[in-house]
């Protein structure tokens, strides 16, 4: 062959390979950068909220979902790897990466994926923020591919927000249906506390809930109820706490703050938490005084003092009966007494008698919730 | 006896090079960051890499066509506009971060393999200065005596006397 000729040849045959390789950079552009940029159509869809299954089992949260993933370009993606992450406080929570080898053009694919956590692995700040409060989770996914003989390397990164809701989203008591009610068949009585609780709708099952009741420093613990809620859905619940005598005399004169520790165990998932909540009791009696109960001719009298302090309306019947040394009955006044939350009834109460008095019985009842207090004074002779 | 040169045909190639390796370039990253901000991200000193090799590649493009085929000053200069080639194609193409970024989502691409089949065809380009060379070798000169005799006819050739010691 001349050497010109080859010469000439070899000329048009680089031009030609220049001319293809252009081409296929053309090509590699429009479908991997133009077309899903203009379409909007990416290669891989992330699950929406709704999409996301969460189960508890054992001692694991388990999040499953379908990462589904299209190749709508002209070349097939081959070497593909998803890294998926789930970050919160500042650490990462769950990770996990998949790999498909290959994906002809015009193929949609979902790929199964699993994230696990153990329970242990989260400390007892943070589990009890996962269980009980609304979080924002990050999840960071990201997508590496290549088109075949490495022609162009795809990158997709992707971060969203996660919300999650918690497991319980609501837990409080009703503080202003509190109400201490007494016992008939024994002394005592029962403060009564509704409890509402609200848990995620992607819950199943039940949980044991073990309320217990403390005092404000939680140096004394006073009682406690327990109860089942279904899982999934709106619970409302009337706790009963049983108090001794002498915690009713307590409570009904006395305001004070209690605390509520709530053990959560979700039987299924064999997951125990623990939430500490308070409740600022309001006394119905509160700071009661029967002050210089006296003989005053032929009558006792007595200054009765005390503030209600619960949250609902009073109507108190007051029997007050005087005695004399042989325990006979000399005088007896019945009194009705209206309040509403916050106020204060303070007044001389007057008996009439006939004899001489020793001691009196104050008697209370609250009609609306049935609380009864006896309280006795002794009459001083002036 | 030098080559013919061709001083027209080396402006054209220089200003060709120019054009297409820097100014075309220029303004098509200007008119994509001034359209499309979002995109800027897609340049990292491109405009810099196709200035700083697009300018002497332009220059040893011109000087190359400036000599005749088979001239060693046109298979040197010719290798060197290749060499710049191949450094030009790879900083221009490594400064792009092709893709597109949101809120939520960062897609690059990298045409990794379609950049050393650019190579490959900017260094086919030397091989071909090279194989240009040894076919032409000396016939820029043949061409230039050519011209020469037709220019001027031929004179008579002097009488050769020989001399005996």
């Amino acid at each position: 062959m001349d050497k010109k000729a080859g010469l000439k040849i070899f000329k048009i045959t680089s031009s030609v390979f220049t001319l293809i390789v252009i081409a296929l950079f053309i090509l590699a552009i429009h479908s991997s950068l133009l077309d899903p940029l203009v379409n909007q159509q990416m290669f891989i869809e992330l699950p929406s909220e709704d999409e996301i299954e969460w189960t508890l089992e054992e001692d694991y949260l388990t999040i499953k979902a379908d990462i589904w993933m299209e190749n709508g370009g002209y070349y097939e993606l081959q070497d593909i790897d998803i890294d998926f992450n789930l970050s919160g406080w500042n650490e990462t929570l769950f990770s996990d990466s998949v790999s498909v080898d290959r994906l002809a053009t015009g193929e949609r694919a979902s790929i199964p994926v699993t994230f696990s956590i153990d329970q242990v692995s989260l400390d007892d700040e943070q589990m009890e923020e996962f269980v009980f409060n609304s979080t924002d989770f990050n999840i960071n996914s990201r997508m590496r591919a290549r088109y075949p003989f490495s022609l162009v390397r795809l990158e997709m990164i992707y971060e969203d927000i996660f919300h999650w809701d918690g497991f319980v989203q609501q837990l409080e008591f009703i503080h202003d249906q509190a109400s201490v009610r007494s016992l008939e068949d024994r002394d005592g009585s029962v403060l009564e506390l509704p409890f509402e609780v609200e848990t995620n709708e992607m819950l199943t099952g039940t949980a044991e809930v073990d309320v217990t009741m403390y005092d404000e420093n939680m140096e004394r613990e006073y009682s406690t109820d327990s109860f089942t809620v279904h899982l999934g859905g709106f619970s409302s619940v009337l706790l009963s706490f049983q108090l001794t005598e002498e915690l009713t005399e307590e409570f009904i004169t006395n305001s004070q703050r209690v605390k509520f520790v709530s053990d959560i165990l979700f039987s299924d998932a064999n997951m125990d938490v623990e939430h500490r909540t308070y409740h600022d009791w309001g006394a119905p009696l509160d700071q009661l005084s029967v002050d210089q109960v006296r003989r005053v001719g032929e009558q006792v009298q007595g200054d009765l003092y005390f503030r209600n302090d619960s949250p609902r309306d009073l109507l108190i019947e007051l029997d007050i009966h005087v005695y004399d040394d042989d325990d006979l009955r000399i005088g007896d006044k019945n009194r009705q007494i209206t309040l509403s939350p916050g106020e204060t009834f303070q007044d001389t109460v007057t008996v009439e008698i006939v004899g001489i008095p020793t001691y009196a019985i104050i008697d209370f009842y609250e009609h609306n919730t049935g609380m009864e207090h006896q309280t006795e004074e002794a009459v001083d002779d002036l | 006896m030098t080559s013919k040169r061709y001083p027209y045909w080396m402006i054209f190639v220089l200003i060709i090079y120019l054009l297409f390796s820097v100014v075309l370039v220029w303004i098509g990253v200007n008119q994509i960051e001034t359209r499309a901000p979002e995109l800027s991200f897609m340049f990292e000193g491109t405009i810099r890499y196709a200035v700083m090799f697009g300018v002497p590649m332009s220059v040893f493009a011109g000087l190359t066509s400036y000599f005749s085929k088979g001239d060693l000053q046109r298979l040197v200069f010719g290798l060197m506009t290749s060499a710049l080639l191949v450094l030009y194609l790879y900083f221009v193409m490594n400064s792009l971060n092709l893709g597109w970024q949101g809120d939520e989502l960062v897609y690059t691409i990298t045409p990794s393999g379609i950049l050393i089949l650019f190579i490959i065809a900017a260094a086919l380009k030397g091989i071909y200065h090279v194989l240009e060379f040894f076919v032409h070798k000396g016939k820029g000169e043949e061409e230039v005596v050519v011209e020469h005799r037709e220019e001027f006819p031929q004179e008579a050739a002097p009488e050769e006397t020989a001399v005996y010691y």
